[in-house]
């Protein structure tokens, strides 16, 4: 993945995340004995107590949980980009995951649309996941 | 049988410092606050055996207060965190130890100082958190704080359930009548819709005027048994019922955590304690950090149903002369905000009966706390009698 001043250096636990960037996926942590996904990084699988954790591709599709309107800049990406729509997607693997939307009018999304993975160049060259909805 | 902590318990004293931009450290507005509810009980510092603390967002309040103090033969002695929950659990786990004989009055202290001079409280609150690639994410996506998650909540109630933004302005302009009676409350000048409205956005459907205050203070009760409290300078608030809940929403789609707090647990079971039913609640000192808390908890506690916290709220029911007057001291929208602490406080001064203006019925008061995003909860079950 390009360098990016936005994006600090992965850490050895967050690398493989990254990894999946670059390569257009959305790579997260599966256990590898109850098959549960994981999302925020772990190291032990909370629902079955194993330490065997692997990296897999996910379908990248999913719905809306919820969404919002940032009114506010909070971060030099969204000068000139307000409102920004933030969301919580729950993708088909069962896990809730916060990300922007985009493809949309702010005031068109509702919970329950459907959405799939897509990645923003960021302008100082890393790539940020994001959500596109494919179904409204 | 009734259960053993029922009626056990009092809160004997309440020590309230100034609020808002009151530029002191925590540990000094704490200790204030601990020798303001000896006063209040009429209780010399020698009787206090008990001191249970817990720190807001600075984090700068902790078991030293004890020297700040001077408390030399504590029985009793711990920091504690459960968030906005916190004020709720450390008077719990007072009722638990003087009913159990290992102290006799414990003060229970919260205090917090994130307000600095020339800085904005929206500023103030926001805490700068060292940043690794997966929480850099975060920020470009610009999910700021509680604001967003709550903010996230409300819109999922709106979509699912059709409830309006009016709706949610009528937490706030109800509250704010209340305050208008409050004298410690920070924002008291009436609030029309219209003001609603076109207050700004800080992310939609959030106006400022959905999110609490930001103050700076210190607030103590003291507890201790039913029998002691009868004998003290101020009328015995009973703990009649309590209880704890918590969930997480860590990432999982198994649960509709923007939707149902762990409120509805909490809230069976403490009024399964006080042998009570949800209709006989006469007032709600609700924990409330977003208008869409207060619309959220009073449908999982079952005052309406899920779904239906909108219409409930919207024909002034909360307001003065509703019939559910809520958040009487103006809550954390309008009057302070120190955590579970604001509600805790309101709940003693109407139990004693010292609302002045804002009196209402107290025969039973639910006060509640809330930590996290809808995660932690706490009930409390305050009353005049210990019936």
């Amino acid at each position: 993945m390009p360098e990016s001043k936005w994006i600090p250096e992965p850490s050895e636990a967050s690398q493989p995340f990254f990894d999946g960037v670059t390569a257009g996926k959305l790579r997260l942590q599966v256990c590898s004995e109850c098959k549960t996904w994981h999302y925020p990084v772990i190291r032990i699988c909370s629902a079955c107590g194993s330490n065997t954790i692997e990296w897999r591709d996910t379908k990248g599709k999913g719905t809306v949980y919820s969404h919002s309107r940032l009114q506010r800049v909070t971060h030099p990406r969204h000068e000139g980009r307000l409102p920004i729509i933030v969301a919580q997607v729950d993708i088909d693997e069962g896990l809730r995951l916060f990300t922007n939307l985009i493809g949309t009018q702010p005031e068109d999304v509702r919970v329950g649309d459907s959405v799939e993975i897509d990645f923003e160049a960021l302008p100082d060259g890393g790539l940020l996941p994001v959500f596109r909805i494919t179904s409204q | 049988m009734s259960h053993p902590m029922k009626n056990r318990t009092a809160i004997c004293g309440l020590g309230i410092t100034e609020m808002g931009r009151v530029y002191r450290s925590a540990s000094d507005l704490a200790t204030e606050a601990v020798f303001l509810a000896l006063k209040d009980a009429g209780l010399a510092k020698s009787e206090l055996d008990g001191l249970l603390i817990n720190a807001g967002l600075t984090n700068s309040v902790g078991l030293n207060l004890h020297s700040n103090l001077g408390l030399q033969e504590l029985n009793l002695l711990t920091f504690m965190q459960g968030y906005g929950s916190s004020a709720g659990q450390m008077v719990q786990y007072a009722s638990m130890a003087i009913a159990n004989g290992m102290a006799d009055y414990v003060a229970c202290v919260f205090a917090d100082n994130p307000l600095s001079e020339g800085k904005s409280a929206g500023a103030s609150y926001a805490r700068a958190r060292r940043q690794d690639a997966l929480t850099s994410l975060y920020s470009m996506y610009g999910i700021a704080g509680a604001n967003g998650m709550y903010a996230l909540a409300a819109q999922r109630h709106m979509d699912t359930y059709g409830t309006t933004q009016e709706q949610l302005g009528a937490v706030a302009i109800s509250q704010r009548q209340w305050a208008g009676f409050n004298e410690r409350a920070t924002k008291r000048e009436p609030l029309s819709m219209d003001d609603y409205l076109s207050s700004p956005w800080v992310v939609e459907p959030f106006h400022v005027l959905d999110c609490c205050l930001v103050s700076n203070g210190a607030v103590a009760v003291i507890v201790t048994s039913a029998e002691r409290a009868q004998d003290l300078a101020q009328p015995p608030a009973y703990l009649r019922g309590f209880a704890q809940a918590h969930s997480h929403d860590t990432g999982r789609t198994d649960r509709d955590s923007l939707l149902e707090s762990p409120a509805s647990r909490s809230g069976t079971r403490a009024l399964s304690m006080a042998d009570s039913k949800l209709s006989e609640i006469t007032q709600c000192q609700l924990y409330d950090c977003y208008t869409y808390t207060v619309l959220v908890t009073l449908e999982d506690y079952g005052f309406c149903g899920k779904g239906e916290g909108g219409p409930f709220i919207e024909d002034g029911r909360l307001a003065p002369g509703g019939s559910l007057p809520t958040n009487t001291g103006g809550g954390e929208l309008s009057s302070f905000y120190m955590w579970g602490m604001t509600p805790l406080t309101e709940g003693v001064i109407q139990a004693r009966g010292h609302g002045g203006e804002r009196q209402v019925k107290n025969d039973l008061i639910l006060v509640t706390g809330n930590g996290g995003i809808l995660n932690y909860h706490s009930t409390l079950l305050l009353s005049p009698e210990a019936a």
